[in-house]
């Protein structure tokens, strides 16, 4: 049987990185993700012994990350944040950093969360709409809805972005 | 299907494998249009979400965890409190087993769970990446180690926790026979008598570490022993 400090080394490496990409489009602050993504590997370890189905660990996680980065905002008080400031488009580069991506990011930026989580769940986790709902604690429909609007929304953003000749970042 | 329906269904799944939708958008090139437009952002999109990850995140994660965990865990473990016959009788079985090497049970465990590591994770470790010995510094600081010297070709270098002792696993040599070298801290001590037929092994002593080699093929397994003992210090 799988020591639970090998089980845990597996979960660390095998979805660390699915893990920290959420969080920091969840939470826009790469050092702030950091911080939330450690909280949440501490509390899966403290809870390990509570994971049953090692498939579905990944949504285990982002559970755990959800209520981790809930708890932050607990914590604060919902400290009044301008966006604006917070995020750049360099705070997401990728290695690539090329220009479509750039305005890709700021697109979705541009999302309201509602929208937003839903998508990148489904693209960035690979989690079907069931799978969305009960993370979102929403009925599968009304995901299947945000989902369209996120990319309908999507769609029109970067349509406009060519119009205008480009992004401007900020 | 109508084209608000199509929409809807595509736009909440652009990878859609529904009959009705790929039937939909055969029947109607500006349906089919849509969608394959709609696939392009799709991969776009998977691929800006793609964002760089820090790349120690793992292994600080790892060490994060073994921080936190009960500092007991690391350091020599408190054999229980034992009642007087027992140690009495102890003290008498010590005097007549002088020269048998004690292996107490908890390093027995650990070496189990040495081997046990060596069994299950090593080929997993050995990504194929380029391990820098620059890295492999990066990574020995934390022990307070360095090697000054090129050891061939590195394959693997992870923080790992083997039986609640944080470690630094790393792995020379042959991909297919690989010769492992465990930086351990100082308090955990493994018996000398670790070579059998199969694997060869040996430990290092420094004053601020100790260094475990396990290797399966002799000759690599003693060059790198040699090289380890040559070219790795520690400054504290």
């Amino acid at each position: 049987m799988m020591s639970k400090q090998y089980k845990y080394e597996t979960l660390v490496r095998a979805f660390h990185a699915d893990i920290y990409r959420y969080a920091v489009w969840l939470i826009r602050d790469k050092s702030i993700a950091e911080d939330v993504v450690q909280e949440t590997f501490l509390r899966a370890w403290k809870s390990l012994d509570s994971l049953q189905d090692e498939h579905a660990a990944k949504a285990w996680l982002i559970t755990i990350l959800r209520r981790e980065n809930a708890r932050r905002f607990e914590r604060k008080q919902l400290d009044l944040v301008d966006i604006d400031d917070v995020v750049t488009v360099d705070e997401r580069a990728t290695s690539d950093g090329d220009a479509d991506t750039d305005a890709l990011h700021a697109a979705i930026d541009q999302l309201a969360d509602e929208y937003k989580e839903p998508l990148i769940m489904q693209v960035l986790l690979g989690f079907s709409g069931e799978e969305i709902a009960q993370q979102l604690q929403l009925n599968k429909n009304t995901v299947m809805t945000r989902l369209f609007r996120a990319r309908s929304q999507l769609k029109h953003i970067m349509t406009q972005d060519k119009q205008t000749g480009g992004f401007a970042n900020g | 299907m109508d084209e608000l329906t199509f929409r809807r269904h595509v736009l909440a799944n652009p990878f859609s494998q529904d009959a009705q939708v790929i039937q939909a958008a055969h029947q109607d090139p500006v349906k089919q249009q849509f969608w394959h437009d709609l696939k392009q952002q799709e991969l776009a999109l998977q691929q800006a979400l793609q964002i760089d990850v820090p790349h120690d995140l793992a292994d600080k994660l790892l060490w994060e965890q073994v921080s936190q965990t009960d500092t007991a865990n690391f350091s020599h473990p408190t054999p229980p409190r034992r009642p007087l016959w027992f140690a009495i009788a102890a003290s008498v079985l010590l005097s007549i087993s002088i020269g048998w090497v004690n292996f107490n049970s908890k390093e027995h465990t650990f070496y189990d769970d040495v081997i046990a590591h060596i069994e299950h994770v090593s080929t997993h470790e050995i990504t194929g990446d380029v391990i820098t010995l620059a890295a492999l510094n990066s990574k020995l600081a934390k022990f307070g180690g360095v090697i000054n010297a090129a050891l061939g070709k590195i394959l693997s270098a992870n923080y790992c926790v083997i039986d609640g002792v944080e470690s630094l696993h790393v792995q020379l040599g042959d991909p297919d026979n690989p010769t492992s070298v465990f930086i351990l801290p100082k308090d955990v001590t493994v018996t000398e008598a670790l070579s059998t037929n199969h694997i060869q092994g040996k430990i290092l002593e420094y004053q601020s570490a100790n260094v475990l080699i396990i290797g399966t093929v002799s000759q690599t397994f003693s060059q790198i022993t040699e090289q380890i003992a040559q070219h790795l210090a520690f400054s504290r």
